[in-house]
Parts: structure tokens; C-alpha cells; sequence
């Protein structure tokens, strides 16, 4: 039998680059697990449960609930990304095995987890020409007056999915669907090459 | 054209689906003697209005919620939002009070 082992590969393929002096890099080393509240017919019932779960990840990792829209973090180690009423996103910044699994752990039968660490590319922009790239694509207010490192959005840009985070005021985060992360990368470099 | 989403503040309409008219929500009583023209009309029959009209859009490309949007159909102003959910379990609750 031949002597094979399987390799991880990534979509964007390790990029790290520079562009006039603005970074565009790759991120390939998170977890991310998707918590959906159960919903149920009963709102108290719901309200009951958030409870409970923010209770939880709060005693787990120091984070609170967030509302949609916004974001909570622990320095670089984990942040919690409310993209929608009733879900977050949990993002670590190390590969686990079966994130999900141990997170389950935590919450419990507070709420509904699906591993999404291989769903999606993500980029970093850094650097004093990353607002100016963003705002020829993307339709949000992303001024540093309105979007901080307390802010998460999920939006569109040239017609892809993209949820953006700023965790630091010249870093954005971006994440877009696996699938088209090479059309995504294309629509940044693009727009980043045209902004500086 | 700009919607302002009562949880994420003015979002571009590019990231919104439309579906029509609010009263969609308002799904006819299957048991009902005249069910069957009811669902006719709820599903044939729509008011085309020249002026305020309540819509049902949804956040696809934003945070999934369906909003019921009132929009002026002459003007395109959008004049109110609100989240459907909202506007739903109010109508349970009213239903419940005038059962009770």
C-alpha cells in the first residue's frame, strides 16, 4: 500500500502580501462554531435560555451575549460575533480537532452548534489604505467614527457574502464563503490595489 | 434606497430581498368553511396602492431577519420599519387576550 498522508490545503493558500503599504493576508489557523438559540413559540422561554447560555460562556470565556451587530472579545484568544437575533459566532484563534464537541461541553442543551472553522476564507487588511479599499466595496459605514472594534457586520461585497469585524483601527477582518474565496481575494486585491 | 433596520441602523436595499405585500403573513384559516376561497385570494389577490403600502423584505445578505417595511410607492420614502417576528407575536398576543 502506498505510504500516503493526508494535508490540509487552503483556499487562499498562505497569501501575504503587500500592497503599496497596506498587508492583505490569510488567516488559517481558527476555530469557528456557529451557537444558534433554539427558537421556540414561547419568547420567555427564549429569554429563559439566552440567560442560561450567557451565563455559561461567560463563566467559559469571560464573554458576554452580544446583540446582533455587535462583538465581544478576550484579547486575540476568542471573540464572539453577534451576526444575527438569535446567533453568534464563537471564533478561537487555534485548530482543534472537533471545536463544536468541546464546546458542547459548555454550553450544553443551551443551544445549537455547528462547526464552521472549514467554511470560510478569511482575510486580514491592515494598514493605512485598508478603510479606503473597503469602502469602494463594501455598502456599510465602516468610518471609525461609527465602526469600532465593538462592531460586527455581516453585508455584501461585489455580490459576495462578507461578514467584517475592525479588531484593531486599521485592521479589518473579513471573512467570505470557501467556495468563492478566490473571487473574493480578486474584488480586495483589486480594490485595495486601486485605493492605494 | 436605504432601509433603516430597527436592529442594524440604515442598511443599502442591495442587501435586501423583496417578497410583497405584509398581508402574506396573514395565512388563512385552513378549517374555515370558505377556506378554499379564502387561500384564493391570499394567494391570487393583491391592493396595488399609489401611495403607502407595508412590505415584507428580507436581510439576506445582512442578519436574516424579515422586516415589514411601509414604503410610499409614488415616493419610494420609507416612512416605518419594523422586525416581522415583533409584528407577529404582538398579533399572537392580541389573538390570545380576545380568545381568553
Amino acid at each position: 500500500m502506498a505510504d500516503m498522508t493526508l494535508k490540509e490545503s487552503y483556499p487562499l493558500d498562505s497569501l501575504d502580501t503587500l500592497i503599496g503599504d497596506t498587508r492583505l493576508s490569510a488567516v488559517e489557523n481558527l476555530d469557528i462554531v456557529s451557537i444558534a438559540l433554539p427558537h421556540t413559540l414561547a419568547p420567555e422561554k427564549t429569554t429563559e435560555t439566552r440567560a442560561s447560555l450567557d451565563e455559561k460562556l461567560q463563566s467559559a470565556f469571560g464573554l458576554k451575549l452580544t446583540e446582533t451587530g455587535t462583538r465581544s472579545s478576550n484579547g486575540d484568544k476568542h471573540s464572539l460575533l453577534g451576526l444575527q437575533p438569535g446567533m453568534w459566532f464563537l471564533v478561537t484563534s487555534r485548530r482543534t480537532r472537533e471545536p463544536a464537541r468541546t464546546l458542547k461541553t459548555v454550553v450544553r442543551d443551551t443551544a445549537y452548534l455547528t462547526d464552521q472553522s472549514d467554511s470560510w476564507a478569511i482575510l486580514d487588511i491592515a494598514g493605512p489604505h485598508a478603510q479606503a479599499a473597503l469602502e469602494r466595496i463594501c455598502p456599510v459605514d465602516i468610518d471609525k467614527s461609527v465602526f469600532d472594534d465593538t462592531r460586527v457586520v455581516r453585508t455584501s461585497m461585489e455580490h459576495l457574502s462578507v461578514i467584517i469585524e475592525r479588531p484593531e483601527p486599521e485592521r479589518f477582518r473579513l471573512y467570505s464563503p470557501l467556495s468563492s474565496a478566490q473571487s473574493f481575494l480578486h474584488a480586495v486585491r483589486v480594490s485595495l490595489q486601486n485605493a492605494v | 434606497m436605504l432601509i433603516d433596520h430597527p436592529l442594524l441602523g440604515l442598511r443599502d436595499a442591495s442587501e435586501f430581498v423583496y417578497l410583497g405585500d405584509a398581508s402574506l403573513m396573514n395565512r388563512p384559516d385552513a378549517t374555515a368553511a370558505d377556506a378554499s376561497q379564502q387561500f384564493h385570494d391570499y394567494l391570487h389577490l393583491r391592493d396595488n396602492p399609489a401611495g403607502l403600502h407595508r412590505e415584507l423584505w428580507y436581510h439576506e445578505q445582512g442578519d436574516r431577519s424579515w422586516l415589514i417595511v411601509t414604503r410610499d410607492t409614488l415616493t419610494h420614502e420609507i416612512s416605518h420599519v419594523e422586525l416581522a417576528r415583533d409584528v407577529s407575536l404582538a398579533h399572537r398576543a392580541t389573538d390570545q387576550e380576545g380568545g381568553a
